[in-house]
């Protein structure tokens, strides 16, 4: 038990190294090793967990949580979700004085440039692979679009649209 | 942007409640609550500062909206806000997939649930295309990335 706990702190940890896109660009690699490499849980469970991380609250990183709680209990679930977020939060907290140090200067300035229009295409890479892993129906399509449209024209909070979105499953419409 | 931003300066209470609402409030993926929370209801940063910092973040590798309460946290309250601002994004949700991994090893296979889940899954990838877009639409005013964007 402690092994496996321990196992899954070190390839969740080596996994963050490579999170560049957060946890949903980090998928395929996730199922490398879990599913395939050390064949802790099979395809179907693994596709379940993602589906239930999607529709938790909360960032998508949980999915981790929900496997090393399926791999080694409540040990397993603390131990992925430290090994995911602390070693770049511990990087970004070094990384961030020097960056902001540098402030106003010019490749700072490029660099900054630079990311901002990467962050939108990965926000974009994102969505797409939701909808690609979700195998959306063209009904869910209109209500994605629905979505997007009532996002940006009215204040209403969030939540709404999640609701709007449950209702609309339950009722067998997407 | 013609009105004067001034920061406010969040104590270690406000960050551990703000991240929480962030956390507690976003289904499939958090950014779009994060950036509600922190440039369109609390005002802690604009929206040209958040798309840089978030662009650190994701330039970066690691989960992003982790990655940006750190970056937040120590911003306005040093390390302990660098500790409580992903403390209190991740310890809510933390616990309601605990309790949501024991409802799906009892219900899960149930149709109902399923429908259910791609209707929110719908939802949520319909408010991160939404997202995108305005992130785009920040950039557009920089004539610099006009070739790209057209």
């Amino acid at each position: 038990m402690p092994v496996i706990v321990f196992d899954l702190f070190l390839e969740f940890a080596l996994l963050s190294f490579v999170a560049f896109g957060g946890a949903t660009a980090l998928l395929p690699e996730m199922h490398r090793v879990v599913v395939e490499h050390h064949h802790w849980l099979d395809d179907t469970t693994f596709t379940h967990l993602y589906a239930i991380a999607q529709a938790a609250p909360g960032p998508n990183v949980l999915v981790v949580t929900l496997i090393g709680w399926k791999v080694a209990g409540l040990a397993g679930a603390l131990a992925t979700t430290l090994a995911m977020c602390l070693p770049m939060s511990v990087v970004i907290y070094l990384l961030i004085d020097r960056w902001h140090g540098f402030a106003g200067k010019r490749w700072q300035q490029a660099v900054s440039l630079g990311v901002a229009p990467l962050a939108v295409g990965l926000v974009f890479s994102g969505a797409t692979l939701i909808a690609q892993a979700a195998s959306l129906g063209w009904t869910a399509w209109l209500l994605v679009a629905a979505t997007v449209v009532a996002n940006l024209r009215t204040k209403l909070h969030p939540l709404w649209f999640i609701g709007v979105g449950a209702a609309s499953g339950l009722l067998g419409l997407v | 942007m013609t009105e004067p931003h001034e920061p406010p300066r969040p104590d270690l209470r406000a960050l551990l409640l703000g991240f929480s609402s962030v956390g507690l409030s976003g289904f499939g993926g958090v950014l779009p609550f994060a950036r509600r929370m922190l440039v369109e209801e609390r005002r802690w940063m604009t929206a040209e500062d958040f798309n840089t910092q978030l662009g650190l973040c994701q330039f970066l590798p690691g989960p992003n909206v982790v990655n940006l309460a750190v970056l937040v946290g120590k911003r306005y309250r040093g390390l302990p806000g660098a500790i409580v601002a992903p403390a209190g994004l991740m310890a809510g949700p933390f616990l309601i997939v605990l309790v949501l991994a024991l409802l799906y090893d009892r219900w899960g296979s149930l149709p109902l649930a399923q429908d259910m889940l791609r209707g929110i899954a719908a939802a949520g990838c319909g408010l991160l295309f939404a997202m995108a877009w305005r992130m785009g639409a920040a950039l557009r005013d920089k004539p610099f990335f006009l070739p790209f964007w057209c």
